[in-house]
């Protein structure tokens, strides 16, 4: 599989700020049953919601007062309907948190069980339910993901730098809840500052060992990554051929659970670019208000003409406004400058076919965009949204744009 | 706060459609400088006059199109993000020294004109210097003139290698769709061996030719045309196959003018095998 090099000039510091004070948080009411209404008192750590077709459970990440419902936009850029919890900044907790068990004392089901129940998602941007994968019975190899290979994106390295103790004591007791013979912990091999202290330690821990793969891009992408580190395919889920894939953000969310059975509450973000003052890594409390984080922490410059990016530069979108509510599918916000060269005329140089990761071709969807028959036989649904040929194009045509829209046109039309 | 929004991806290579252009140009122009100084001995000025006609034939045909479609039209940006100055350095390059001046800028504007109507309105590309070309050899046929051909149809190690360098180039700094000018010359290679060896033909002078300046210069620049070929990697194989067939046919048993009207017959060919390889390509893995 063909990976590029993105050149990014991408230098935050690996530091973590954090910013666990916000004045509301707020719950989405969108495919959500509501478990609260308006006058309720809410502790931290309270189930306030259940998803509605799977009751996997959202939770409030402060104390205090459920006050009224609000229209706020996602992270599709969508407007939903949010239900405020205005922060009593007491942080208090129905039922004391606390070590309840040793970490080995856990069985595989008590596991699972306890990811189901702390609401436990895939950070990546992916948002898959995290206790899925740990369903399956032969597991031969746990792959702690710590790429990164967006270009904007800092919050896994931040992680692995600060907390590598955690997060290697967390691989090793799922090593021994799973009964996993060994984990692999991924990194890009330019990377080295953010894995310098997992180094030190991981010599504790023989069944963990690191692996180094180039600075490139889509090499974080699951299938890539399997293929590059095993040179293994899979048809749909890399748990067909035993393995696990967990980034290194969903890890330490695990650590947390199982070390204080605290819920999904907060998250690592990174907040970059050159319309804000600085550029950071900050803690977050899931359900807070970017417009609120980002005036307290980064403030924005004097600056026209912004974009408001979230999710990363190659495979994001840009919202209108910062009124954005933080989900655990948010790992990244830029703010730049709107400075792009014009479109111009395909030249058909098939740059993007030749680095298509899954093979598609992208340019000839772009010259069929209404095409509607030809559009089902591109196989534009198995587009992953990477951006790589938006990326590459010497005509600087939005490509990924355009597959986005042939993918709608060929749902809407199965769908009728 | 409010923002603006943008589609599509926010960050883009550096790599752009004038770079690639301008890089195609240099090396179209190093070809047009040697082929000037080692072939060209007799009417050098008369060879840069003709040219430098072509040039200006095609930059204001590009420049009235472009007043039409109500686009840029500022000169420098049609030199530097277009294909005039290539496919008149190209044409001047291939076309028969002895054909009339007047009678090629006739061809290079009628040709022109026809091409963009074709592109217009029934949305098939076809291969504008193999057209020119065509219709000049044709025109020669037509009056019962000698086709005064190239004295640079015989082989030159030292362009040969150059040629090979070249290519390299092109295909690092992907101005090239490399697929095509492999298959090419190896399909090339093959054929006449195999030929040589049934029929027990002098294999010098076929491999005289394949690796001649004038036929590297057809299987770098004039076959391997970005506009008209497949982006579909497969599809470029079975074009690069193809093409060497029909030069091989055409300079062993008919005119090696054929050859181009063969390239056209493929560009209108061209969407039916992208079609095909996109229908086996759902069907089996194994042709992407």
């Amino acid at each position: 599989m063909k990976t590029v090099y993105i050149d990014s000039q991408n230098e935050i510091n690996y530091k973590i700020e954090e910013f666990l004070k916000p004045q509301l948080i707020y719950i989405p009411l969108k495919n959500n049953k509501l478990l609260i209404k308006n006058g309720d008192y809410v502790y931290k750590g309270d189930i306030v919601a259940l998803e509605n077709e799977t009751n996997f459970s959202i939770y409030s990440s402060v104390s205090g007062n459920v006050t009224n419902i609000v229209s706020k936009f996602d992270l599709e850029g969508n407007q939903s309907d949010y239900i405020v919890i205005e922060n009593d900044f007491k942080e208090k907790y129905k039922n004391k948190l606390g070590y309840s068990k040793a970490f080995s004392k856990y069985s595989k089901d008590d596991f699972v069980k306890l990811l189901f129940n702390m609401g436990i998602k895939g950070l990546s941007g992916s948002n898959n339910k995290t206790y899925k994968k740990y369903i399956n019975e032969k597991i031969k190899c746990l792959i702690v993901n710590g790429v990164e290979c967006e270009p904007s994106l800092c919050c896994d390295k931040s992680i692995m730098y600060n907390y590598s103790e955690e997060l290697l004591e967390c691989v090793d007791s799922i090593l021994e809840i799973m009964q996993i013979p060994k984990a692999i912990i991924v990194v890009k091999e330019a990377n080295q500052k953010s894995i310098s202290n997992i180094k030190k330690s991981i010599g504790s821990y023989p069944n963990i060992t690191l692996a180094y793969v180039s600075d490139s891009y889509p090499i974080g992408w699951d299938r890539c990554l399997i293929e590059n580190v095993f040179g293994l395919k899979y048809k749909k889920d890399p748990s067909e051929i035993g393995i696990i894939v967990n980034s290194v953000s969903t890890i330490y969310a695990i650590y947390e659970t199982l070390k204080f059975r605290k819920p999904l509450i907060e998250r690592v973000i990174t907040i970059s670019g050159d319309g804000i003052k600085k550029s950071v890594n900050v803690k977050v409390k899931i359900g807070s208000n970017l417009n609120e984080i980002i005036s307290q922490i980064c403030q924005y410059k004097d600056k026209k003409d912004l974009l408001f990016i979230v999710n990363g530069l190659m495979s994001g979108i840009s919202l209108p406004t910062d009124e954005v509510i933080v989900s655990s599918n948010l790992n990244s916000v830029v703010v730049m400058q709107k400075k792009f060269i014009k479109s111009q005329e395909c030249i058909n140089c098939g740059r993007c076919v030749e680095l298509c990761p899954v093979k598609l071709y992208p340019s000839i969807v772009f010259k069929n965009i209404d095409n509607l028959k030809m559009l089902n036989k591109l196989n534009v649904k198995s587009c992953i949204n990477c951006g790589l040929c938006s990326y590459v194009c010497p005509s600087k045509i939005e490509l990924s744009e355009y597959l986005k829209i042939a993918k709608k046109k060929v749902d809407d039309r199965n769908e009728v | 706060m409010k923002f603006d929004t943008k589609f599509g991806n926010y960050i883009k290579c550096s790599n752009n459609t004038s770079k690639i252009l301008k890089k195609i140009l240099l090396i179209v122009a190093i070809i047009y400088f040697l082929t000037f100084i080692i072939y060209i001995t007799e009417n050098k000025v008369i060879f840069l006059f003709n040219t430098s006609i072509i040039c200006i034939v095609n930059l204001l045909l590009e420049l009235f199109y472009r007043k039409m479609i109500r686009t840029n039209t500022s000169i420098l940006h049609i030199l530097g993000n277009s294909y005039v100055l290539i496919y008149s350095f190209l044409i001047s390059l291939l076309t028969p020294i002895n054909i009339p001046l007047s009678v090629l800028i006739i061809i290079n504007i009628f040709s022109y004109i026809l091409l963009k109507i074709i592109d217009k309105f029934l949305k098939i590309k076809i291969n504008y210097i193999c057209f020119v070309l065509f219709l000049s050899i044709l025109y020669l046929n037509i009056n019962n003139i000698n086709i005064n051909t190239c004295s640079y149809l015989t082989m030159n190690v030292f362009l040969m290698l150059m040629m090979i360098i070249i290519i390299a180039f092109l295909t690092i700094n992907d101005c090239l769709k490399w697929r095509i000018a492999i298959s090419y010359f190896i399909t090339l290679l093959v054929i006449t061996s195999v030929y040589s060896l049934f029929f027990n033909i002098n294999f010098l002078t076929s491999i005289n030719f394949i690796f001649s300046f004038y036929n590297m210069i057809i299987g770098t620049f004039v076959i391997v045309d970005m506009k008209t070929t497949s982006v579909i990697p497969f599809s470029q194989i079975i074009y690069g196959i193809f093409i060497a067939i029909f030069m091989f046919i055409s300079i062993e048993f008919l005119n090696y003018y054929w050859f181009y009207m063969f390239v056209l017959i493929f560009n209108i060919v061209n969407p039916i095998i992208d079609n095909i390889c996109i229908y086996v390509k759902n069907k089996n893995s194994f042709f992407n």
